[in-house]
């Protein structure tokens, strides 16, 4: 999927450039001044890139420059009040580069972004959804306020209800709450694992804690109660809700690690489900070849994780090729795997 | 050399009729004075031609209608004001000194930052919105000659 730098000093306006694209399922990244812009640019790949112009320790101009003297092409959107400086009108001329004034609206934000990127509107209506079920009638907006706001969250009272939206939606994360329900919190994991293998599935309790995965069995963890916006957005999206594989070009790409080095496990484990579901889905017979060199998590994990998920598609009858960062392809113990 | 008074006036027209733009209130302008400020102080430093800080002072809920603009959420947290403050403050010093541009004047302006304490003297602007009042102070001098020709040009 798409990636996005967002480098602005403003959280806020990270935060709602953030909003307005999210939805569309690229993978966003963020800069607090042009500094860090140029280190995170000249480090990954990124495929549009907003940028601030006045911001402290480097501004948007020099980091521009900077990105360019280092050969990155990446489109630029410099984002200011003040459009009719000769730092920005030269910037401009330098190619690749556009501005958008500030005030924006989301949609000035999208509009741009859909030009860059070509982006299709119509997945806006098809969001993420997320299967709630729950006993405390106030858990259903709590939830609404710890995840993105283009979140759709399907809440029931009963199991049975449960599984009817799960089977007409295939959510990618469920979230139970068993305090009242004749179910046991076991039989619930069991029933919606069945149903929803793929997804993400949690028990919501006051037992739950900040680090929330804990797979046993079907159940994927236990998250705390009340659930904050935290581990709503860097846990239960960045894992579980954004898409962490699309096909281009009859490569499966794959989203990069994000939250915290506490998450590595739960990102990998909801990585290799969607690059599996994903397959599955594909015709085994045809070329897969999987994309990982956008995977910026611990180098260890993401051999293991290569090396299983190249035994599984191999025994599900797929001859996968990786595609790696330099570094990772050297590997010795992916000797045995086909890369690109 | 203290800012002339027409430059002052257009200034404080773009100001309003951005107010406008970003956060959709009408603004009168209703007195020129001195008072304490009532709501969240922003504060920029412009340099080149013009030098010295301007300040705002905007209310809590002027900075979170912003907020609500930017991110499309109709409740946002109360305390996400003092973000909506500092951008407001960037927003409107940036298309407002493209009035200085408009005359030649070289300026450019650093970061927002929150003031705490009392306003520095300068010149008073406040202005009425639906929202609450809005205050600026101009402290910036006019530091070269230069602009001295442009504005008697």
């Amino acid at each position: 999927m798409p990636r996005v730098l967002v480098v602005d000093d403003s959280a806020l306006i990270r935060n709602s450039i953030q909003a307005a694209i999210e939805p569309y399922g690229v993978d966003i990244g963020h800069a607090e001044n042009g500094l860090v812009a140029v280190t995170k640019a000249s480090k990954s790949r990124w495929d549009l890139i907003f940028l601030d112009v006045v911001m402290p320790i480097m501004d948007g101009i020099q980091a521009l420059t900077e990105i360019r003297g280092a050969g990155v092409k990446t489109p630029v959107v410099l984002t200011t009040s003040v459009s009719t400086t000769t730092a920005v009108t030269s910037a401009v001329k330098l190619g690749g580069v556009t501005y958008l004034r500030k005030p924006f609206t989301p949609d000035a934000i999208r509009i741009t972004a859909e030009k860059i990127l070509k982006l299709d509107r119509s997945v806006l209506a098809s969001p993420p959804r997320v299967l709630l079920l729950h006993t405390d009638p106030h858990t259903p907006a709590a939830l609404a306020k710890a995840l993105p706001p283009h979140i759709v969250i399907d809440s029931t009272t009963s199991l049975r209800d449960a599984l009817e939206l799960a089977e007409a939606h295939g959510h990618r994360l469920a979230i139970f709450e068993c305090d009242n329900l004749p179910e046991s919190g076991a039989e619930i994991a069991a029933v919606l694992r069945e149903n929803l293998p793929s997804a993400g599935i949690f028990a919501l309790d006051a037992t739950g804690t900040r680090d929330p995965w804990r797979p046993e069995g079907p159940l994927d963890g236990v998250l705390p109660k009340p659930l904050d916006a935290g581990l709503g957005r860097n846990f239960l999206y960045a894992n579980f809700l954004r898409p962490l594989v699309f096909v281009d070009n009859n490569t499966t790409r794959t989203a990069g690690f994000q939250g915290p080095a506490s998450n590595l496990p739960a990102y990998l484990t909801a990585l290799e489900r969607a690059v599996q579901q994903e397959c599955v889905r594909r015709d085994l017979s045809q070329e897969i070849r999987i994309d990982l060199c956008d995977v910026e998590a611990d180098p260890a994990a993401v051999v293991a994780l290569v090396s299983r998920m190249d035994a599984q598609l191999r025994d599900a009858g797929a001859a996968p090729t990786f595609q790696l960062g330099p570094q990772l392809a050297k590997s010795p113990a992916l000797s045995h795997v086909l890369l690109v | 050399m203290t800012l002339d008074h027409q430059i002052v006036d257009q200034f404080r027209s773009v100001v309003v009729s951005q107010l406008h733009e970003t956060v959709g209130l009408s603004v009168n302008i209703t007195s020129e004075g001195i008072e304490e400020p009532p709501g969240i102080a922003v504060v920029l430093d412009f340099a080149g031609d013009i030098n010295g800080p301007i300040t705002w002072v905007f209310p809590q809920e002027l900075a979170l209608e912003l907020v609500r603009r930017l991110m499309a959420d109709p409740d946002p947290n109360p305390e996400l004001a003092i973000d909506g403050a500092t951008e407001l403050a960037n927003i409107l010093t940036g298309r407002a000194s493209e009035v200085f541009q408009h005359y030649g004047v070289r300026c450019e302006f650093g970061t927002p930052r929150v003031h705490e304490g009392a306003l520095p003297p300068g010149t008073i602007v406040q202005l009425s919105t639906d929202a609450g009042s809005v205050e600026l102070v101009l402290s910036m001098l006019v530091s070269t000659s230069r602009i001295a020709t442009i504005l008697a040009e």
